[in-house]
């Protein structure tokens, strides 16, 4: 299993609204990206997954997420603050970090861009502009971006 | 004024600044004045009048060197920098040689006086000016001034090390006012003791009024015990002294009623000094008189004494009584000179005096060489006692007179007493009642001050709590749109994600009508999207800091209908944009106004057939009013006012989309910029949008 796994490139999504995920894995699915994407819903659980740590204990951490979607307001550790220690951690320095946010406050994005992100995306109200985003978010980081 | 600061904020800055423009003024204005009198002195020594040299008889003449001493101080003090005004090489190179010649030349006169050896350099060239014009000695700066001059020069050079020395120049010319103002006053009052008598304080009047005016000009300007001078003008103008006026008018007056009651109380006491040398002078007269009579009387009985008994001793009485006599006429003499209406009474006393004296003389000759008998007969003649008669009658009279006049003058002299005793009392009394009412003004004024710092103090934390409140509130509203911001959209899109859905997957499911209402489900959800941005973005310009620069709004617009074109390019809109339109304003926001304006025209005007856009200036009540003019769907004016406000709409969206929130926008940000935005509109005849930003 692990063996399998490991060549699998794969997304994880954080996202504590249900509505907001469901529209997600629905434009990727449509958008005809059949790789695994592995949900999270708040910063705690997203920084347990990626350093195998908490309920995630035992995980094998160097299989490592192609690009993490990442939601700014997250209930208990807000999704800056989780960028935070993405990029102030060695190992994962170099992991990609998509902002994936409602918010179009310019404070957010200064912020968002200081902490390391890779990009910012506001997600658009409307479902055609939705779908497309994401699907060429998906296209992007599984298909052409190379990672380390 | 209520929220100035205590400390100095800009607008105390400014007075202090053209308080300093007046003081600067000041000090030209005294260095000025000695430069011309320096320059009048030098004129009378080259000229030879000394009346330009001493000014008046009494007065010491003033030293050819001094005068020169006066001229470079006056010409260094007319050429300081400023406080705070950056100094030049150049000129500050020549005002530190000045000051050294002047520090040289009183140094050299001083060692003259400790030393002896150095010459006075001046009366090598004026010593012959000064014998021509009557003075017996070398006129030499005496000691006073070259220390006054030292002094003033050691000013100048600590004045190039500013501003470690602020105390020393303070210090210094705080001495020099003391020495010169006290030699001053005593020309003033005409306490001549004072100026005449020590040597070291020999100092001209002239001299010591120079010297006043100098170290007052450098104080007018020098912290940190130099005073700062208001302009008068500024002063009454400004109506924030209104407080302090009583305080400074009194002082004013005290100082006048000061100088009044010292000068007349100075001349008050001259007067009773001359009465009283009047008594006493009248009273030697009456004495001299007596003396001279009593001379004759006591002469001839001693001549009687010796003519009788021819004893030598009587002969005593006779030559001290002629002593006596000649004392008396002798200490009479200058007196009777000066009143020629005793000339004939005194000549003919002298004149039987004379006679009689000579008459004793030949009488104890003739005795010694006769006999007593013989003797008998002279004295028992009437020769003598008519003579002493005469006499005695002349004198009367002189001495009556002189009686009657040492009555008027005790009591002259008893009224000169009275009125000196008056005018010292009354004077005190003045003075310590006038500087009682200033001290009772300055300390109500300093109470009451306190009084307005304290309110000023409260007024400033009350303002603090305000504003601490309103960063609370500002920071509530912040989070408050962040939450919009997030929280809003998130359903939103749920909404129009999941009827899109239904729509992709369901189709088959639904008719017609469903169909139909899922879209409008998506429309409505569309818009309220827009609603929540133009919200966001109106808050987010409200928060905003207006930054200004010169904003070409002809360019601007251009651009604008520019990118307008691209997104409908099957539309023709004639569009008119008046060149070189500037204002000074936030480029972001001003083009945030164009943008709402130009869009509203372009919008409102997409049912006319050719429809025209113009962007121009107006001048109204001395304001450049820009205005976007177009003739499209107009508006009611009667609604006018409705246009600017959030969420206003004056047409229906199936008419013309738009959310309300533009012109808010363009309200809010004509505000930031201190200006006005308002619209004129006829029905389907077009509409006008005025707006200032300054």
């Amino acid at each position: 299993m692990p063996e399998s796994l490991k060549k699998t490139k794969y997304i994880l999504l954080v996202e504590d609204n249900r509505d907001d995920e469901d529209l997600t894995l629905r434009a990727l699915r449509k958008g005809n990206i059949s790789n695994e994407i592995v949900v999270v819903r708040d910063g705690a659980e997203a920084l347990d997954y990626i350093y195998g740590t908490g309920s995630f204990k035992g995980r094998d951490i160097t299989q490592r997420p192609q690009v993490v979607l990442l939601d700014l307001k997250l209930p208990k550790i807000s999704g800056l603050e989780v960028l935070k220690v993405i990029r102030e951690t060695e190992s994962t320095k170099s992991l990609p970090v998509v902002i994936l946010t409602s918010s179009r406050e310019e404070k957010d994005l200064v912020t968002g861009y200081s902490l390391g992100a890779n990009s910012y995306i506001c997600k658009p109200v409307d479902m055609n502009q939705f779908s497309l985003a994401i699907q060429q978010l998906g296209l992007y980081w599984l298909v052409l971006n190379e990672t380390p | 004024m209520a929220l100035m600061d205590t400390k100095n904020n800009s607008s105390r800055g400014n007075s202090f600044a053209s308080s300093e423009g007046f003081s600067v003024f000041l000090r030209r204005v005294s260095a000025t004045i000695v430069i011309l009198v320096a320059l009048v002195i030098l004129t009378g020594w080259t000229l030879e009048i000394p009346r330009l040299i001493a000014f008046r008889g009494t007065w010491p003449p003033v030293a050819p060197l001094t005068a020169l001493d006066f001229a470079i101080v006056g010409v260094i003090t007319w050429l300081l920098p400023s406080p705070g005004k950056a100094s030049r090489a150049g000129r500050d190179g020549l005002l530190l040689a000045l000051g050294v010649v002047v520090i040289l030349t009183s140094a050299l006169i001083i060692a003259r006086y400790l030393l002896g050896a150095v010459p006075p350099v001046d009366m090598l060239v004026f010593a012959m000016t000064a014998k021509r014009l009557g003075w017996e000695y070398d006129v030499v700066m005496p000691p006073a001034t070259a220390l006054a001059f030292l002094c003033t020069g050691f000013w100048f050079i600590a004045d190039f090390a500013k501003p470690r020395f602020e105390i020393l120049k303070s210090l210094l010319s705080l001495f020099v006012l003391a020495l010169s103002l006290t030699i001053f006053g005593a020309y003033l009052y005409g306490a001549s003791g004072l100026y005449e008598m020590p040597f070291f304080l020999k100092m001209s009047g002239v001299t010591a009024g120079l010297f006043t005016l100098t170290h007052l000009g450098l104080l007018a300007v020098e912290p940190p015990f130099g005073f700062k001078l208001q302009s008068p003008r500024r002063f009454w103008r400004d109506k924030n002294t209104l407080r302090e006026r009583p305080l400074y008018v009194s002082l004013v007056v005290v100082f006048s009623v000061f100088l009044v009651a010292g000068v007349a109380t100075s001349q008050s006491l001259n007067r009773l000094i001359d009465t009283i040398q009047n008594v006493a002078d009248t009273q030697r007269h009456i004495q001299e008189l007596d003396e001279l009579f009593m001379g004759l009387l006591n002469a001839e009985s001693g001549q009687r004494g010796f003519l009788l008994t021819g004893d030598d001793a009587y002969l005593e009485p006779y030559f001290a009584g002629r002593e006596q006599y000649e004392e008396g006429y002798k200490g009479l003499l200058t007196w009777i000179h000066n009143h020629p209406q005793y000339n004939d009474a005194f000549g003919d006393i002298e004149k039987t005096a004379r006679v009689k004296l000579s008459e004793l003389g030949e009488t104890i000759v003739w005795r010694r060489a006769n006999s007593l008998a013989a003797a008998n007969k002279v004295v028992q003649s009437d020769v003598g006692r008519h003579a002493m008669e005469t006499i005695r009658h002349q004198v009367g009279i002189i001495k009556d007179d002189q009686l009657r006049l040492l009555t008027l003058q005790r009591e002259e002299n008893q009224v000169q007493v009275r009125r000196t005793i008056t005018s010292i009392t009354l004077g005190s009394l003045l003075a310590t009642v006038l500087l009682l009412t200033c001290l009772n003004l300055y300390i109500k004024n300093s109470l009451k001050r306190s009084e307005v710092e304290d309110e000023v103090r409260h007024l400033n934390s009350t303002l603090e709590v305000k504003l601490h409140e309103i960063e609370v509130v500002n920071r509530e509203l912040e989070s408050f749109s962040y939450s919009v911001s997030h929280d809003l959209r998130a359903p939103l899109r749920a909404m129009a994600g999941f009827s899109n859905i239904l729509l992709e997957d369901y189709e088959q499911k639904l008719d017609d009508d469903g169909r139909k209402y899922l879209g409008r489900i998506i429309v409505a959800s569309d818009k309220m999207s827009r609603l929540i941005d133009g919200i966001l973005d109106l808050s987010r310009i409200s928060r905003r800091q207006v930054k200004r620069e010169t904003v070409n709004i002809s360019e601007l617009a251009q651009q604008i209908i520019g990118e307008l074109r691209v997104s409908e390019p099957a539309r023709k809109v004639e569009v008119l944009i008046e060149p070189d339109l500037t204002v000074l304003g936030d480029m972001n926001l001003v083009g945030v106004v164009l943008q709402n304006l130009l869009g509203n025209a372009w919008k409102f005007t997409a049912k006319k057939e050719s429809p025209h856009i113009t962007v121009g200036s107006i001048m109204k009540e001395n304001r450049k009013v820009f205005f976007v003019r177009d003739d499209g769907a107009g508006f009611d004016m009667a609604y006018s006012e409705k246009l600017f406000g959030t969420f206003q709409r004056l047409h229906s969206e199936s008419e013309f989309a738009g959310t309300g929130v533009g012109l808010a926008t363009v309200r809010r940000i004509a505000h930031l910029h201190g200006g006005e935005v308002w619209a004129e509109g006829t029905v389907n005849q077009g509409a006008t949008f005025y707006f200032t930003l300054d």
